[in-house]
């Protein structure tokens, strides 16, 4: 008899363990109640989306008042970011599949079909001879285009389009990181916490490449009359 | 609500899947139409705008190119090359109208066509002059040549300059225009794919906690209600109204209950109050309730008949009536093995008592009589009396027997030493010696007067039987005595007076007694010398007196008649001495007959009243036995409810597990589509990333907007904002889809630990399976130990009827012994009357012999 009556105790004690199913159904109401204006911006948040872009405007303002420009794309190869003038660049593309071509160097990384045009692949790193590090998964074609040369560069990624005030372009004396003076037409030494600058917690230095010099080696050309 | 609980939850489940996925296809189907319509519009602009903005380039280079040709020409030397530069303008007047004709297929505004229509009247200004120029070159005037080139030629090439850069800035602000309303038309884009996914995890949340909790609530309360089934409250109900799996359940189980109340333990109610008159029909071939109840009913009925019928055949007489064993098995065959047992147990010990009576009535009062067991010791006790004092009144007749052949007629029987009948058995031996002895006193006296010659009178008295014999024979010797005395008296006188001749009438008298008269007269007649001496001696006899022999001598025939009154008193005497022995050995047998009689009728009374006692002692025992009955079979009754209750508590234990079994089949079910919406998360995953891949080409398109914005230059400059702002877009879908991505991992997560969740509660059933289990086995030891308890106060009940029976039959034999009692007595009456009538005469006898002197 004692032993049934403390069973019967048991049960009951488990009865009241069970879910507190009002708490959920007042939890999930509140975050449909959430859901629901998911996608209104508060007034808040939209003063503070006006103001961002107030401050954008004015500040470009303000750069084009500090003098000249210029706008230069910013790759990215292995950890650290090359740029080249805006107006040798005239597509961007997604790395397609690459035709190799035998007998040539390792910079050649073949020829490509780019809207039926076909054009050589340059390997940036491998020309330059820097180092390539892990294959990243947004590589890019750069198609550049100079007065001597059309081609396509192969980089890791590209960042993004940045007009940059002349006069933050200092000029390189000497090799930068073992490319040779001539081809590198300025260093921009930058601040850190670009929103490009991903994981670079100290400040970072662009090299913008001096492209017609870069494509007018000759051996660049030698070879692709050889070929 | 309850329309959803009336769904079955396949159904439920499966709607709800379809539903889930219809959403999630909706919003992959919106993504996929908004990237193309993104995409779309950057094709556009790249070929409505971004093209021809380089095609007006490429004019304004082959212009240039063509103005520097015709001043090489103009300053070329000789013939040769002045030609090979004219080939030089013409051809680059040719690429100038073939790109022309490129750009004005792609011209999409009015406005721009009058643009190009200025540009094509303007060039068509500048032909005249440019062939002017060269035709005054052929001829070699150069410095007319160069004086149009510097004058009206260099009026009409600015005028076709300056038209190509208008066109130039047109086309920029189109393209900063389509620009435009394609961030107008991304971000509505990515407003609604926002919203769409919300709207998705909301639904998909909704479902999943309506659709758990239709199915977890009422589970719980079908548990609780088991649970209380298996403690044998029986009173609860579910109730649901539900159309689905669950309400089937329900009610299956409501249904149960019911059946289980009012079919199954209202049946064996019944029967536990003895009315075995239980119809139940089994539901179907695999019922085991109602044909396991009805099996128990067919036992119990069998036995009772059996048992009836054997105390018909036992109360009828028939003594060797058993059950059958055989018919049983189990407890049921033990139990009608000890009925039978107990019941010749009783006739046994009956049968040993009336052995050790019947020897009593032949009169072996020391038959041997075992000591029975308990308090069938009575019986012991009440024979033991009975012999007792049977051999008491035995030896009281010994002892009166032994006094009366010894002649001791006054000793008499002990009467204190008895009680009751025995002891008017005993007093009735010493009045019969008292009336015996009173007659024999009497015919003492007269023999002994006859002896002595005083012949007394006749007796008047009347006496009965044979004393009146012995009475009469008295008074024929005192006729004859008398007569003969009278004739010899007068043959005396006739003698006296000498009247010799006087002869006594030998005719009068008889026997011996003639003889006498006639020897007499004839001695009268022959002698009467001797005659004195023979006077005198017959005078004695006559008298009574045998007188001694004659011993003086005698000659001739008085010596004869001297040898004849001796041999006649000697006669005499010896007819006297065996008439004195004959009654004297008649008195003593009639004495000792009516003795042993009387004794006898005495101890019959004795034993008559013992047998009274014994009856009414039988009938005592009889009424507690009857008692002693009634009380087992209520022992029984109440044995045989807790048997029931018990078989039910095991049944409904069964039925537990088996509806445990079904929750727990529902249970795996539902697991089985929480991997389903698993999988659906995963595809939703998989268009995510199908997004999130458009959304990194929309990046690249937005940089090569950039890229095109940064060549037109100063006029790009808008463009070139739009170019970054599309680019951010990108960026924040990638981020968004980012974070889409996290929350289905969060709903993988918490599908697994739902996953896991079920499993408890499947492994919590299997628990509950398991103590189901164990409470049947404990039910079934528990009723194992009743069904025992129950047969054996079943065994009590039969065995109390039989010992009834037993009882009964006793009652009635020793009622049968009692009347053989009295029919003795009768006849012991009769047989001490005979012995009085004996003695009675034996009595006469000797008086009439008493009468005599010898």
């Amino acid at each position: 008899m004692l032993k049934k009556s403390t069973k019967k105790a048991t049960v009951q004690q488990k009865t009241k363990q069970n879910i507190d199913w009002q708490t959920i159904y007042t939890r999930l109401g509140e975050a449909s109640a959430r859901l629901a204006h998911v996608d209104e911006l508060s007034p808040e948040e939209l003063e503070h989306t006006w103001a961002k872009r107030a401050e954008q405007v004015a500040r470009d303002i303000t750069d084009q008042e500090r003098g000249e420009q210029i706008e230069v794309v910013v790759t990215q190869i292995g950890r650290e970011f090359y740029g080249v003038e805006v107006q040798y660049v005239y597509d961007i593309r997604p790395l397609l599949t690459i035709t190799r071509v035998p007998r040539v160097p390792a910079w050649a990384a073949g020829v490509v079909n780019l809207r039926g045009r076909i054009m050589s692949v340059l390997d940036l790193a491998a020309y330059l001879g820097l180092d390539e590090g892990e294959e990243s998964p947004d590589r890019r074609l750069l198609v550049v285009e100079t007065p001597n040369m059309e081609l396509a560069m192969l980089v890791d990624s590209v960042l993004a389009i940045e007009s940059i005030p002349i006069s933050q372009v200092q000029e390189a004396v000497g090799a930068v990181r073992g490319i040779r003076a001539e081809y590198v037409r300025g260093l921009v030494v930058r601040d850190e916490g670009k929103d490009h600058a991903k994981g670079a917690a100290e400040s970072e230095m662009l090299v913008i490449l001096d492209l017609p010099i870069l494509l007018a080696d000759p051996a660049l050309i030698v070879r692709e009359e050889v070929a | 609500m309850n329309a959803l609980n009336n769904i079955k939850i396949g159904v439920k489940l499966i709607v709800s899947f379809i539903f889930l996925a219809i959403i999630s296809g909706v919003v992959g189907a919106v993504g996929i139409v908004n990237i193309r319509t993104i995409d779309d519009n950057d094709t556009k602009l790249y070929q409505n705008m971004t093209i021809p903005i380089e095609q007006l380039g490429q004019i304004t280079d082959h212009f240039q190119k063509m103005r520097v040709a015709m001043r090489d020409m103009l300053l070329a030397t000789n013939a040769q090359d002045m030609e090979k530069f004219i080939s030089d303008i013409e051809t680059e007047r040719g690429e100038i109208e073939r790109i022309s004709a490129e750009f004005e297929a792609l011209i999409l505004s009015d406005v721009m066509r009058q643009a190009y229509n200025d540009f094509v009247s303007a060039r068509n200004a500048y032909r005249p002059f440019q062939l002017r120029i060269v035709e005054l070159a052929r001829a070699g005037q150069r410095d007319e040549a160069i004086a149009l080139m510097r004058g009206d030629a260099l009026q009409a090439a600015n005028a076709e300059e300056e038209s190509i850069a208008k066109m130039l800035v047109m086309k920029i602000e189109d393209a900063k225009e389509t620009s435009d309303n394609n961030t107008v038309t991304a971000n509505g884009a990515v407003n609604t794919m926002g919203a769409m996914i919300a709207v998705a995890v909301l639904i998909s949340m909704v479902f999943g906690v309506v659709l758990s909790n239709s199915i977890t609530g009422p589970l719980s309360r079908g548990v609780m209600m088991m649970q209380e089934l298996s403690q044998g409250h029986l009173g609860d109900r579910l109730n649901m109204d539900r159309k689905d799996e669950i309400g089937i359940l329900a009610r299956a189980m409501d249904q149960f209950a019911d059946d289980l109340q009012k079919r199954v333990v209202a049946n064996i109610k019944k029967i536990a109050v003895g009315d075995l008159n239980v119809q139940i029909i089994a539901k179907d071939d695999r019922d085991e309730i109602s044909p396991a109840l009805m099996g128990t009913v067919q036992s119990i009925s069998g036995l009772v008949v059996e048992m009836n019928s054997m105390s018909a055949q036992q109360d009828a007489g028939d003594l060797d009536a058993k059950m059958d064993v055989s018919h049983y098995s189990g407890s049921y065959r033990i139990m009608a093995q000890g009925v039978n047992d107990m019941v010749f147990g009783h006739i046994t010990v009956k049968r040993k008592a009336m052995a050790c009576v019947a020897e009593f009535g032949r009169g072996n009062f020391d038959a041997p009589l075992e000591r029975f067991p308990g308090k069938k010791v009575f019986i012991n006790d009440t024979i033991e009396e009975v012999r007792e004092n049977l051999k008491s009144v035995s030896a009281e007749t010994r002892m009166l027997s032994k006094a009366g052949v010894e002649g001791r007629l006054s000793t008499r029987a002990n009467v204190s030493k008895f009680k009751g009948d025995w002891a008017t058995l005993v007093q009735g031996m010493n009045d019969t010696l008292d009336a015996v002895i009173g007659p024999l006193n009497v015919a003492a006296t007269y023999v002994d007067r006859i002896s002595r010659g005083d012949i007394p009178a006749r007796i008047t008295d009347n006496y009965n039987g044979d004393f009146n014999t012995i009475k009469n024979n008295l008074n024929q010797a005192i006729d004859a005595v008398n007569l003969l005395v009278a004739d010899a008296g007068m043959l005396a006188k006739a003698g006296i007076e000498g009247r010799l001749a006087t002869r006594a009438d030998a005719s009068k008298h008889q026997g011996d007694y003639r003889k006498i008269v006639q020897g007499v007269n004839e001695t009268l007649d022959s002698v009467i010398g001797p005659l004195n001496v023979a006077a005198s001696y017959v005078d004695s006899i006559a008298q009574g007196v045998i007188p001694p022999a004659i011993t003086d001598r005698y000659n001739g025939d008085f010596e004869i008649l001297k040898n004849n009154l001796n041999r006649l008193s000697a006669s005499l005497r010896e007819m006297l001495n065996n008439m004195d022995a004959a009654a004297s050995s008649l008195n003593s047998a009639a004495a000792e007959i009516l003795a042993a009689t009387t004794q006898q009728a005495s101890g019959a009374s004795e034993q008559s009243a013992s047998i009274s006692e014994t009856t009414t002692t039988v009938n005592e025992v009889k009424v507690i036995s009857e008692q002693a009955s009634i009380r087992a079979q209520e022992v029984a009754n109440a044995s045989q409810k807790t048997v029931e209750v018990a078989r039910n508590g095991q049944r409904s234990v069964q039925d537990t597990i088996e509806s445990m079994a079904m929750i727990k089949e529902q249970v795996e079910g539902i697991s089985e589509n929480l991997l389903a919406l698993s999988d659906q998360t995963q595809q939703i995953g998989e268009i995510i990333a199908t997004v999130n891949e458009i959304a990194s080409q929309s990046n690249m398109l937005a940089l090569n907007a950039s890229v095109e914005a940064a060549r037109a230059g100063e006029h790009g400059k808008g463009f070139s904002v739009v170019a970054v702002e599309v680019r951010s877009l990108a960026e924040q879908s990638r981020n968004a889809t980012a974070q889409v991505k996290a929350i289905l991992s969060e709903i993988q997560k918490a599908t697994n630990t739902t996953v896991m969740a079920t499993e408890e509660g499947t492994k919590g059933v299997e628990r509950g399976v398991q103590l189901a289990a164990q409470a049947r086995e404990a039910i079934e030891q528990l009723s194992a130990v009743i069904s025992e308890s129950a047969q054996i106060a079943t065994q009590v009940v039969a065995g109390g009827q039989q010992q009834q029976t037993g009882m009964e039959q006793i009652s009635l034999a020793m009622s049968n012994i009692n009347q053989a009692t009295v029919q003795s007595l009768a006849s012991t009456r009769q047989a001490e009357k005979s012995a009085q009538n004996l003695n009675e005469l034996a009595r006469q006898m000797a008086e009439l012999v008493g009468k005599y002197r010898r």
